[in-house]
């Protein structure tokens, strides 16, 4: 780099992403140039300045933020039931249930009704329908 | 200097969980990008009340588009994007404030000038700075007045600038060094020799 270059970087130096590479190259070129030392100074007075005005938040200025955003937020909406809520299905279990409790009550009956009985039981089964049937078949029904 | 060092947690986590609906995991990441949200906003907008505003805004805009953040880019350069929005939004509706030339603000407060650039690197400079530095860097073209509030007031690096200016790091080199340069040219009276 040419002194114009050097000059044009000299406030640089006071950044950390400066590659170590060019700021020895700018340090070298200050160590021989007055000029550039003086312009160097007037920069760190200006940065100096600029960085005064500086108002970085308190954590307690940071925390009535959070509080005065978080006021401002909408309210959560109300959630609707989802399909898998246990409210959604308490009307078909009650009905499911009772339909179990059913089912079991007519299981629980021991009698055993045959079906020759049950075809005989108006009369109208018949001498042909009699011989088929030769034993009692159980319905799968059972009294207690 | 970079107000945070060494590298920070995930925001990812967080953004989940707030998408969930977890208000506190929303809170959380207002809590951590609170500053750099506020520096952006004091950057374009050149007023403290304005920014405060501004920010309020960009978050509320965050929470309601969470459903749309899809994790492509960091939370952080999405949370830029929006501020950026933001505030040239705000910047577009409001009728622009007379701004003082420099020559004027140096005629109306030369001798505070000259303190400020005067005074020791380490040395306090009053509440006063802040509202100084603003009125001189308002007099320059815009986009060198956001890099170097960015840069030299709020800290923030050249990635963050990156992302926070939407340009890429060979731009934000090159708009540092042209807007530092026209800076120094426009304070020449006050850091010549003998001036300070």
């Amino acid at each position: 780099m040419n002194h114009d270059e050097m000059r044009e970087r000299i406030a640089l130096l006071g950044d950390a992403e400066l590659p170590g590479s060019e700021r020895r190259a700018l340090e070298a070129h200050l160590a021989v140039c007055q000029d550039c030392r003086a312009a160097r100074e007037r920069w760190k007075k200006v940065a100096s300045a600029l960085a005064a005005a500086a108002q970085p938040p308190t954590p307690a200025e940071t925390e009535r933020f959070v509080g005065r955003v978080m006021a401002r937020l909408p309210d959560p909406a109300p959630v609707p039931a989802p399909f898998l809520a246990p409210a959604f299905w308490r009307l078909p279990a009650l009905g499911v249930a009772f339909a179990a409790a059913l089912f079991l009550l007519t299981l629980g009956r021991r009698e055993t009704v045959s079906t020759r009985s049950l075809l005989l039981a108006d009369g109208s089964g018949g001498a042909a329908l009699q011989s088929l049937l030769s034993d009692d078949t159980p319905l799968g029904f059972e009294a207690p | 200097m970079p107000l945070f060092s060494g590298p920070s947690p995930s925001d990812a986590p967080l953004v989940d969980a707030a998408r969930a609906g977890d208000r506190e995991a929303f809170a959380e990441l207002v809590r951590r990008h609170h500053a750099r949200v506020l520096g952006l906003c004091r950057s374009l907008l050149g007023s403290n009340e304005a920014a405060e505003d501004a920010a309020q805004d960009v978050f509320l805009k965050a929470y309601e588009s969470l459903g749309g953040f899809r994790g492509s880019s960091a939370f952080s350069t999405w949370l830029y994007r929006i501020a950026s929005n933001r505030c040239l939004d705000l910047r577009r509706s409001a009728a622009r404030a007379r701004q003082d030339s420099l020559e004027a603000l140096i005629e109306a407060r030369g001798d505070d000038l000259y303190r400020l650039l005067g005074r020791a690197p380490d040395a306090s400079a009053g509440p006063e700075a802040a509202d100084l530095v603003r009125r001189v860097l308002a007099a320059l073209p815009e986009d060198y007045r956001s890099i170097l509030w960015l840069r030299e007031v709020e800290g923030f690096t050249y990635d963050e600038l990156t992302l926070a200016l939407d340009c890429s790091l060979d731009a934000v080199k090159s708009r540092l060094r042209r807007a530092r340069a026209e800076l120094e040219d426009r304070l020449r009276h006050f850091l010549g020799p003998g001036r300070v």
